[in-house]
């Protein structure tokens, strides 16, 4: 599995993905680890399949005992199945995620993690030295969802909003953004159910400061690509299962 | 490892009991551990590969007065590549010696999953065949570890490699010490080099003891 630090100052981001050694089937997906001193957060930390690379490629930043912290932008399996093996090697770790989602993603197997709930208007975490936000992304595309934004580091990690399918061999970064649009366009206009709720977004996520935006799967938006997709996305219009 | 012993039930069905059982958390956070490690020492072996060819670099310039020195430092140069590579590849098995860990660690849950069941069933059939579901797994779950260990002798054996590796670069270290004595003004230069070389090794020497200590707690 890749690993590529994306933001050095006085704490660190690192990106997880492009396992080209996965199963063929499963989809691939970016994960994230925030470390500050001795504390780490992961975001999103996979699938069932995924968790010993993960564990592997974490390891190389620190050390078992320094994530004390998860965070599950939703409760789907690519974000979250590997939730009762992380259960079995973390110790006195908590686990944030949307309060809809306390009964359910504890069917992975959830004995010594504790749940702690995000209310609806959203929260935030302490992770060593760093306070990180939790913005409501809800039915963007499940309809307990958050994103977590580093304000210190001007980095939004926007789960499922963003996303794409990717080669292993892709470019980490958006190049030119309306190449982009193809490989986009269908998922957010079948997975995403609310323009209501996407407009809403945008304009929440348009006040924030924002230098990268990294998406659970694909490529991650640099600089005046945020602008861009929060744009297009702004006129996409999704839901489009039921119309058709 | 574990040892299965069979007891046969009334009912005709096989209980099993693992005994011994190895600690699959434990054994995949050492696993991935010793990844990270050795991810570690391929970086210290590049630095390694660097520190060879600066001093191949002086070597030349000292031409004819450090003559015996040009073959040392080649097998410096040699070493450290092979050890690289080496480490590289002990890097993937780690991982996928985690990955099975992991996959044997579901598997003997599912095992322990399957045996409630059967204690659930009444009905001397279903229990049969619940049963029989088991033995399925349970031989699932034996391929598992033979091909565990055949990872596991891979990885002890490729660890070895990079320590004999480092072992030779140690010893060379010290005869390059010697060598120099007679380099004149590049004597300095190249005891340095020697120095840096030999505690580059050691280094990696410490990861892989690292590994090799975690490996040997956990299987
Ligand atoms: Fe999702
Ligand atoms: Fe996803």
């Amino acid at each position: 599995m890749l690993s590529r630090v994306i933001y050095q100052g006085d704490h660190q981001w690192i990106m997880f993905g492009r396992d080209k050694d996965k199963p063929e089937k499963i989809i691939d997906s970016n994960q994230f680890m925030i470390v500050s001193g001795d504390e780490a957060i992961l975001l999103d930390p996979g699938g069932i399949e995924l968790f010993a690379p993960m564990l592997a490629a974490a390891l190389k930043f620190v050390p078992i005992e320094n994530i004390k912290t998860l965070f599950a932008s939703h409760q789907d399996p690519d974000i979250i199945s590997s939730l009762g093996l992380w259960d079995q090697v973390l110790v006195d770790a908590t686990i944030h995620c949307s309060w809809l989602w306390d009964g359910f993603i504890r069917h992975f197997g959830m004995s010594s993690i504790k749940f702690e709930p995000i209310r609806d208007e959203g929260g935030s975490v302490r992770v060593g030295d760093v306070d990180l936000q939790f913005i409501p992304a809800h039915y963007l595309h499940s309809s307990g969802n958050f994103n977590v934004y580093d304000p210190k580091a001007k980095i939004l990690f926007s789960g499922d909003v963003g996303a794409c399918l990717e080669a292993p061999e892709a470019p980490l970064e958006v190049g030119d953004f309306n190449e982009h649009i193809p490989k986009m366009k269908l998922f957010h206009q079948r997975w995403m159910p609310s323009n209501e709720a996407k407009i809403n977004w945008v304009r929440r996520v348009r006040a924030l400061d924002i230098d990268m935006m990294v998406p659970q799967h694909g490529r991650i938006f640099v600089g005046e690509s945020v602008n861009q997709f929060l744009n297009w996305f702004e006129n996409l219009d999704v839901g489009i299962a039921v119309s058709q | 490892m574990s040892t299965t012993i069979k007891i046969e039930n009334k009912d005709g069905s096989v209980k099993r009991a693992i005994m011994q059982q190895i600690d699959h958390t434990k054994l995949t956070i050492a696993a991935a551990t010793v990844a990270a490690e050795l991810f570690h020492a391929e970086v210290v072996a590049k630095q390694l590969t660097i520190s060879a060819k600066n001093a191949a670099a002086i070597v030349l310039r000292a031409g004819s007065q450090a003559a015996g020195l040009s073959v040392i430092s080649s097998y410096y140069d040699e070493l450290a590549s092979k050890t690289i590579t080496l480490a590289r590849s002990i890097n993937i098995t780690a991982v996928q010696l985690s990955m099975v860990s992991v996959t044997e660690w579901r598997t003997s849950a599912v095992v322990t999953q399957v045996e409630r069941a059967r204690d659930m069933m009444d009905d001397p059939e279903s229990a049969r065949t619940v049963a029989q579901l088991g033995v399925k797994v349970e031989a699932e779950l034996e391929h598992l570890s033979d091909g565990f260990q055949v990872l596991l002798k891979e990885l002890y054996e490729q660890l070895d490699e990079v320590q004999r590796n480092m072992r030779a670069i140690d010893v060379i270290a010290v005869t390059s010490r010697l060598e120099a004595q007679q380099t004149g003004e590049f004597k300095e230069g190249l005891m340095q080099m020697a120095n840096s070389i030999q505690d580059q090794a050691s280094e990696i020497k410490n990861h892989v003891a690292k590994s090799v200590s975690l490996l040997n707690a956990y299987t």
